[in-house]
């Protein structure tokens, strides 16, 4: 497997945060948002899920260490054989891979 | 099979380690330190060497005071250990009599040694980390909040009110995780 680029595999994440805090040049971003369980009746009981909404990398921060897909516990990143694309600006290095 | 650990006083560091090299230990792997902050105050320093590049060698180490620690500069018996010596020196404030002085990393002029555990990555205290939220975005009353990893617990360093915190103090609080919410 080429280590050229990071993939997540978006239904399995569950924005737990991990690889966020575990990467050590700061370079993911996680949004996400709670929801209701839709078979959990509403009350101050009700259960809920975290819904991701944004993940963004930062390839110009990257240094494909691969530390955050050894830390997700749900397999939800993965080596990738292809690299990230060019840019033209270091602003636009920051990709959106939900 | 394991390297053997040799440890030496820091006045006997040149002298053992040209004894390796004179008794045909003369493949040099690598040197470094080791803040020793919490355990003592010491900065232990460590250097490999071995017969060849793949047999078992020899570990020598020895420990230097955490400020103003001197040793011998081994660059006589190895001339490629100046640059870990350099190293060294960059990120510990180990001074190497005989070594190359020149700084091998740091911009000459750099406050402070990055690498012990003291420092504090003050860039990182000051940069939002995007660590710092919880799943769902929520940052729920009460809760402890995170400080990643280099950056102490705020209430021991940059909302401390009264007297600095020890160094000790520092260095066992910037491993990062849950710090206590502020009341
Ligand atoms: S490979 Fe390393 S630097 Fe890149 S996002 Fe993952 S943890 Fe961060
Ligand atoms: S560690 Fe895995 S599951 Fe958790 S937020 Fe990161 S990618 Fe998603």
């Amino acid at each position: 497997m080429t280590h050229a680029r990071i993939r997540l595999v978006t239904d399995r994440c569950t924005s737990c945060m991990i690889c966020a805090r575990e990467c050590p040049t700061w370079c993911i971003g996680i949004s996400s948002h709670t929801e209701p369980l839709p078979d959990s009746p509403p009350g101050p009981r009700q259960r809920t899920h975290h819904v991701l909404d944004s993940f963004t990398l930062d390839w110009s921060l990257c240094m494909y260490c691969g530390i955050c897909i050894e830390e997700c516990p749900f397999d939800a990143l993965e080596w990738d054989t292809e690299v990230p694309r060019a840019t033209a600006s270091a602003a636009a290095m920051t990709e959106e891979l939900t | 099979m394991a390297d053997e650990i040799r440890a030496v006083a820091a006045a006997d560091w040149a002298e053992a380690a040209a004894a390796l090299h004179a008794a045909g230990i003369r493949w040099f792997d690598w040197l470094g330190a080791v803040d020793e902050i919490g355990r003592e105050d010491a900065i232990r320093i460590m250097l490999r060497a071995a017969p060849e590049p793949d047999a078992d060698g020899v570990r020598l180490e020895t420990r230097v005071p955490r400020s103003g620690g001197t040793l011998a500069s081994v660059r006589a018996v190895w001339a490629g250990a100046a640059w870990h010596e350099r190293e060294v020196a960059d990120f510990f404030g180990v001074a190497f009599a005989g070594g190359d002085p020149r700084p091998l990393l740091l911009r000459p002029g750099t406050a402070g040694h990055p690498l012990l555990r003291d420092a504090v990555l003050a860039a990182r205290a000051v940069r939002p980390w995007p660590g710092a939220k919880e799943p769902g975005d929520v940052v729920a009353a009460g809760r402890r909040r995170m400080v990643p990893p280099g950056v102490p617990d705020p209430a021991i360093w940059g909302e401390r009110t009264g007297s600095p915190a020890e160094p000790e103090e520092i260095a066992a609080s910037v491993a990062g995780g849950r710090v206590r919410g502020r009341r």
